[in-house]
């Protein structure tokens, strides 16, 4: 086990063991089950398994398949509904199922070329075996929640019950994924976390309202429950990638303008893509927010818009060798066209001060957002080493970065730079 | 030449209009009751009818209209079987008079006749393909699928239908947009995933009656939906974000021609109208409104020192080339790239391109040569055209008149 990938190690041995732990749960009845209900497990087997392939992937990197999300979450809530036999299966047998089905998946995927990570089926294996055997506890035949007859109880406090059993188990499987992620991405489990769990949480309650609604359809219209119950997840999965290809296409925009100054041979070819994925890289090690990460990635990307007003360029568009009073005169060029659009006033902040000198800060107690000191240290990296990234190029531009450590350049973000591995080489 | 243009049906359509649609409330009402009596489930319709206001106060609809939260659609639907076609008919009456937005009475009026006109359609429509009023009597997967379910499924397409319907006519009278684009337009768009929301009422129906849940099942049935109003949301907002971006795009080109300051937005504002007027579908005016936006896109993406260097039409197929690999304004590069085809003497290849091109000659001899409208106008009419530059030219003619007759005083606008 290698030091890198300790804690997804450590997650796929989770997962393992409760899959031992299923089989162990499920027992000599699991042969019993499946031949009693091979419908109803079967249904949900292939709706996990064809939800799983219809993945999203958010714009912090969380991936959500709320079909199959909301599907697993089902099948774990449902119990000996009404006293209904035919809907009650063994915790170890409900994880069994959806284990079987995200494997299946995985290999579907693979088989497709499409990207496949067994961690994200460990995580999802767990929070289901927590889910199904919350709902099974507190009573001797393993029945919990559901001797509480919907007929004596209100439905809202069972709905109520159900929801919190499944947020146990949703929660497990975000904070191990989020774990992973950090260790992945090499970013501070922080950081993850609070993107993993803070991002859309109106998506993880909707989920999470998927489960009660199939589990109390299914007593009255059997396994049609399914599809009916699942159709706010298909709908959900439509909006969230419509979504998610929208705010791809805005980042596109937003690069496209960035290009004005390039395709005008203002700037190098291909500077503001490169400052902006080193500021993003030296944002997330530093553990800032998705959101702040995002308006700091459209500024860097925008940083040099304002030589389009120049008469004459600057050499090789570099700006870190203009003098002072050009480079505030650039940015707030390029400011004062990104506020036109009226919906991108704070990324016209930072395009701003992105050229104060570290030492106002320091001596004078200037406030100038973290973000704009990042997309200054990321702006002279790229300069100074004109996009290359050979050991002379990368050696050069790190000395005279360090030249201005504390005067111009802060030394923290300059410090998360050389985190972020500059220096040429498989990462 | 469209009606609107009427000086009677410009003043006093929309209120006549107003009037018809609530003497067509009226009239459904009457028939419902007639048919069915008056709801016995007081109480269930009080309730239907404050959840469905609650789902209105939610911030709901984003600018775009292609992404459209319907909430109360799902409400509407599913007090049909609840609380019978005049109770549906009540609950979209006060949903609609509840409404939290601050807008002038006539409008809250007619959207109180729209809304339960709808419904009690929509009810109607329900009866009509075999739904059940007793769903409680109804047993198994298949009674309810074929007496609720896709007696559902219709009443949420008519109920669709007579809104959309209702709606369009309001804005062809007070905008002037015609009947069948706005239709398409609504239909097309909003339309879809309105109708897929709808079909969640079955599902709240199923377990409010047989179910016995009772009032809950509204919102059980309602809250899986929080993960696609949330995405819809964040959609309508950076869809409306990055349309906005584009005004940076134009603020770049002002800024190395400060000479054409405003005149990108005259040319994609004017050319839209044009293109509404030549009937073109929705697409297609989006991408003309685009695509007259950043027609000098190309005289930005230029060396300094070099502006005018080169021939128009290689600035113009620069700035396309630039929106190429924005999937979004795919449709807008390739209106761009048509106008640069079009030379001074010759007509552009499409209809679309060529509406931009006569907008942006129009308002560059307005702007450059100083000249009026009706004499800029002449001039236009004096160069070689085809028919479809004729069509152009007229549809110019129209837009210019509309823009003075809704700059005149005494308009009712209400959209």
């Amino acid at each position: 086990m290698t030091r890198r990938h300790r804690i997804e190690s450590l997650v796929l041995l989770l997962g393992a063991v409760t899959l031992l732990w299923s089989l162990f749960d499920a027992g000599d009845d699991l042969v019993a089950t499946v031949g009693r209900q091979p419908g109803i497990l079967g249904a949900f087997l292939v709706v996990i398994t064809v939800g799983e392939l219809f993945r999203v992937v958010m714009p912090s990197g969380r991936i959500a398949a709320p079909v199959a999300t909301g599907a697993g979450i089902a099948l774990a809530l449902l119990g000996p509904v009404y006293g209904l036999a035919e809907f009650d299966v063994a915790a170890g047998v409900v994880t069994l199922v959806v284990a079987t089905a995200l494997g299946l998946a995985l290999v579907l995927r693979t088989l497709l070329g499409r990207p496949a990570q067994w961690y994200l089926v460990a995580a999802r294996t767990v929070g289901i075996a927590i889910t199904a055997t919350l709902m099974r506890l507190g009573d001797g035949d393993g029945r919990g929640v559901w001797v509480w007859e919907l007929a004596d109880r209100s439905p809202w406090v069972v709905a109520l019950v159900m929801m919190a059993a499944a947020a146990a188990g949703l929660f497990a499987d975000l904070v191990l994924t989020g774990l992973v992620q950090s260790e992945r991405w090499e970013l501070p489990a922080t950081t993850t976390l609070r993107d993993e769990l803070g991002e859309a949480q109106a998506l993880t309650f909707g989920v999470l309202a998927a489960g009660p609604l199939v589990a109390f359809l299914a007593p009255v219209i059997g396994l049609l429950a399914l599809p009916l119950g699942l159709l706010p997840m298909v709908l959900t999965y439509v909006a969230v990638r419509r979504y998610a290809t929208n705010r791809a296409t805005y980042r596109q925009t937003i690069a496209a303008l960035s290009r004005l100054t390039e395709a005008a041979g203002y700037t190098p070819a291909g500077h503001a893509s490169r400052v902006a994925e080193r500021s993003v890289a030296i944002a997330r090690s530093m553990g800032l927010h998705a959101d702040q990460i995002q308006e700091l990635e459209y500024a860097a990307l925008l940083h040099d818009l304002g030589q389009v007003g120049l008469r004459s360029p600057i050499p090789d568009g570099a700006t870190v060798l203009a003098a002072p009073d050009d480079q505030r005169r650039i940015a707030s060029e390029g400011a004062r066209i990104v506020r036109r659009t009226e919906v991108l006033d704070d990324v016209a902040d930072l395009m701003e001060r992105q050229t104060t000198p570290f030492r106002h800060v320091r001596e004078w107690g200037e406030e100038v957002p973290l973000a704009s000191r990042i997309i200054k240290v990321a702006n002279a990296y790229d300069d100074f080493s004109h996009g290359r990234t050979d050991v002379v190029s990368v050696d050069a531009a790190l000395e005279r970065i360090h030249l201005g450590l504390g005067y111009e350049y802060d030394p923290e973000v300059v410090e998360a730079l050389i985190r972020t591995n500059p220096v040429p080489g498989p990462r | 030449m469209p009606e609107s243009s009427t000086p009677f049906l410009v003043r006093y359509g929309t209120p006549i209009y107003i009037g018809v649609t609530v003497v067509l409330a009226g009239g459904l009402a009457v028939v419902c009751h007639h048919l069915y009596g008056w709801p016995t489930a007081w109480g269930a319709l009080g309730l239907l009818a404050f959840i469905g206001a609650l789902t209105w106060w939610l911030p709901s609809t984003s600018s775009d209209g292609l992404s459209h939260f319907t909430a109360d659609n799902v409400v509407v639907l599913a007090a049909i079987p609840i609380v019978g076609p005049v109770g549906a008919g009540v609950v979209g009456l006060v949903m609609a008079a509840l409404t939290r937005r601050r807008i002038p009475a006539y409008r809250r009026a007619f959207n109180m006749a729209m809304a339960s006109s709808s419904a009690m359609v929509g009810g109607l429509a329900y009866d009509m393909a075999g739904g059940s009023f007793a769903v409680q009597e109804l047993h198994g997967a298949v009674a309810l699928t074929l007496h609720v379910g896709l007696p559902i499924v219709v009443a949420d397409a008519a109920n669709l239908l007579a809104n959309a319907v209702l709606v369009a006519g309001v804005i062809r009278l007070s905008a002037g947009v015609p009947l069948r684009l706005q239709l398409a337009d609504m239909l097309t768009s909003s339309g879809m995933t309105q109708f897929a929301y709808g079909i969640v009422a079955f599902v709240v129906v199923i377990m409010w009656l047989p179910g016995g849940l009772g009032w809950v099942a509204v919102l059980i049935g309602l809250a899986p939906l929080a993960g696609a109003r949330w995405a819809l949301l964040q959609y309508g907002e950076e869809r409306e974000a990055r349309e906005r971006a584009l005004g940076a795009l134009v603020a770049a080109i002002e800024t190395r021609a400060p000479e054409l300051e405003g005149h990108s937005a005259r040319v994609s504002s004017m050319a839209g109208v044009m293109a509404q007027e030549l009937g073109l579908r929705p697409k297609e005016v989006a991408d003309v409104r685009t695509a007259g936006l950043l027609h000098d896109l190309g005289t930005v993406v230029v060396a300094p020192g070099q502006e005018g260097q080169d021939h128009r039409r290689s600035a113009v197929l620069r700035g396309a080339a630039m929106l190429q690999d924005l999937p979004f304004l795919a449709g807008a590069s390739a209106v761009m790239e048509q106008v640069a085809y079009a030379g001074p003497d010759e007509h552009a290849p499409t209809l679309a391109a060529e509406v931009v091109r006569v907008a942006d000659d129009f308002d560059l001899l307005l702007l450059g040569e100083g000249v009026g409208a009706s004499e800029a106008m002449e001039r236009l009419r004096e160069r070689p055209t085809s028919a479809d530059g004729e069509r152009v030219l007229a549809a110019l003619a129209r837009a210019l008149r509309a823009r003075d007759e809704a700059a005149a005083p005494g308009t009712m606008v209400t959209t």
